[in-house]
Formats: C-alpha cells, structure tokens, sequence
C-alpha cells in the first residue's frame, strides 16, 4: 500500500509534462516583434512584481501590457541604459511552486527531483531611464532565453541610449 | 522620607534606560543614489533592483515626508535634505537550485557599507549590511532582503 506522500509525489511527477508545456515559455516572439510571457520583476510604478505581460517596442517607446490597469511605457529617447543578463529560475509559476512546497513531504527527499525538472533559464533585461525630472528609474523583466537581445536592438534602432554590453564574469 | 528615597531607586533603570536611549537624527527628505559596485562584479539587475527595492521599502516605512530618485532636480531646492549611498563590499551569486536542492549550499549573499549624508557632504551614518538568500527564492531575493535590512536601519536611526 502506497504512503499518501508516495502518492502525491506520483502524482506531482506525472503532472510535470502539463505544467511544463503549460509554462516553459517558447523561444519564438509574435509576428509583430512582442514577446508574451515576460515577467515584470521590479520598477513599473504600479504594475505588480510577477505579473506577466507582452514586452514590445512600438511607435519609440517600449511597453509591457499585463492585462487590466496593469500597462506602462517608457519612451526610447528616455533610456540611459539597456543591459541584458541570464539566470535559472522555477519554471512552473505560482503552480509550480506550490507542487514544490507540497512534495517537500515526499519520503526519501525525493520530491527534490523536481527542482531539477522544474526549472527554466531566462534572459534579464533591465532597462535605466529617467522620467521628466530627470530622475533615475530602473524596470526588471524576466524574458524567455534569447529574446532579450532582440528587444535591445529595437529599442537602440528606436533611440534609445545603451553602453556596449559586457559580459559579465560567471562565479 | 523613606517612601520618597524607595520611589526614587525603583525608578533609577528607567532613567537610565532614558538616557542611554540614542537621539534621532531628522531630516524631511531622502535621495537614493544607484548602488555602486567599485571593483565588485556584479550583474546589473541586481545593482538595480537593489535601488529600486531600497525606494519601495523607504517610501513604505514612511519616515521621511519626501523619497526622492538620483538624479532628481525637485532634490535641489530642499533644504533638509539627505542622501543615501550604498556601496557594494562583497557579492557571492549562489544558485536556487542548488539551494533547494541541498537546503545548506547555493545561497546568495550581498555586503554592502550603507552611507547617509547631508548634502553638503557631512556624513550622518555609516552602516555594514549583509542580505541573504539561504533557502528558498530566486537569486534576485536577496534584493528584497537586503533593502529591507537597510530600510531597518534608517527607521531606527531616524
């Protein structure tokens, strides 16, 4: 007779397939240049932190559209700087982070198999800009990996202000 | 006579307790300035959310009347006026991953020395500060830690 946890841990690992689908976020941006799945980390006055939106660089400016009352754009001319980096995180959303938190009952410590299965390398993009009192403002988003190159160069063929990337040493 | 002398000796810890209590400084405004990384290599979203987590939390404490951005021009016509600087001592990139993984390895950890100054440059605070992420989280949480950890220390000196 299973143990509950063994069950959960079963049933967590068969769910995996859905969530990543679900989640890992395909590297191809929309016909029109916007990227979907993007995650506002930091820095858009009032859009939330996680929310996921479009990123897109339309008529000089770039914009996030997180869905109701949660849309910003920052004018091209007004970015100082646009620097892109990498990092691993949880794929899987608030889903997948509650499957986590749950298997951590599974016996063995075997629910720690998903934190291998479950996890997604994005691009950082942050974006430095100055609003009209030439104060200094930084956005954060989360971009599924290789996107945010494309973002960069359209924003710099838009006017934007960017230092030549370096890349940063890995520890 | 007696009754005085006996009141007196019980209320001598609260006095001192008074006293050893250390005076507030005041100011009306605050200017934070971008983190700074000196010879530190450290990614640019880190530095940066630092700044922008360090904003969120002080405007939230709401200890200064006005939380002003680098850069600002309204900065220029308020007189008691400070500015935070926040320099970056040591930084160690851990993995989220990892940390889940083994519960003890992979955390990510950020020293900074904190510097609160008057505008015209005398130095009212000067403070060490570590954040931390050690269990669970992305890398980029350890921001969040250490602002609030920094926020901390401004409503207690202020």
């Amino acid at each position: 007779m299973l143990k509950p946890a063994s069950v959960f841990t079963i049933l967590a690992i068969a769910t995996l397939p859905t969530l990543s689908a679900q989640f890992v976020p395909s590297t191809a941006a929309s016909p029109d240049g916007s990227i979907p799945k993007v995650r506002h980390l930091i820095g858009l006055g009032d859009i939330k932190s996680q929310r996921s939106g479009t990123l897109s660089v339309r008529s000089g400016a770039l914009s996030f559209d997180g869905g109701k009352s949660q849309q910003a754009t920052i004018p091209a001319a007004s970015i100082d700087d646009v620097v892109l980096g990498s990092e691993v995180t949880q794929a899987g959303g608030k889903a997948g982070r509650v499957v986590k938190t749950a298997a951590m009952a599974a016996p063995f410590e075997s629910g720690k198999v998903l934190t291998l299965l479950l996890r997604n390398k994005v691009d950082i993009l942050t974006v430095v800009y100055r609003d009209d009192n030439a104060a200094i403002h930084s956005a954060i988003f989360a971009v599924p990996k290789g996107l945010a190159a494309g973002v960069r160069t359209q924003l710099i063929a838009a006017g934007a202000h960017a230092n030549p990337q370096v890349e940063e040493a890995k520890k | 006579m007696k009754r005085i002398a006996i009141c007196f000796l019980a209320l001598l810890p609260a006095l001192a307790l008074a006293q050893d209590k250390p005076k507030k400084l005041t100011a009306g405004a605050i200017q934070i300035e971008p983190i700074e990384a000196g010879d530190i290599v450290i990614p640019a979203e880190f530095r940066y959310a630092i700044y922008e987590r360090l904003i969120e939390r002080v405007k939230a404490d709401g200890e200064f009347k006005q939380v002003l951005r680098s850069g600002d021009r309204t900065a220029q016509g308020i007189p008691d006026l400070v500015v935070l600087h926040t320099k970056i001592s040591r930084f160690k990139q851990g993995s989220q991953t990892q940390r889940e993984l083994t519960t003890v390895t992979g955390g990510t950890r950020v020293d900074v020395t904190a510097t609160v100054e008057r505008k015209n440059g005398g130095v009212l605070l000067n403070n060490d500060i570590t954040g931390r992420v050690r269990f669970f989280g992305e890398n980029l949480g350890v921001t969040n830690d250490l602002a609030k950890r920094i926020a901390k220390v401004l409503k207690e000196n202020f």
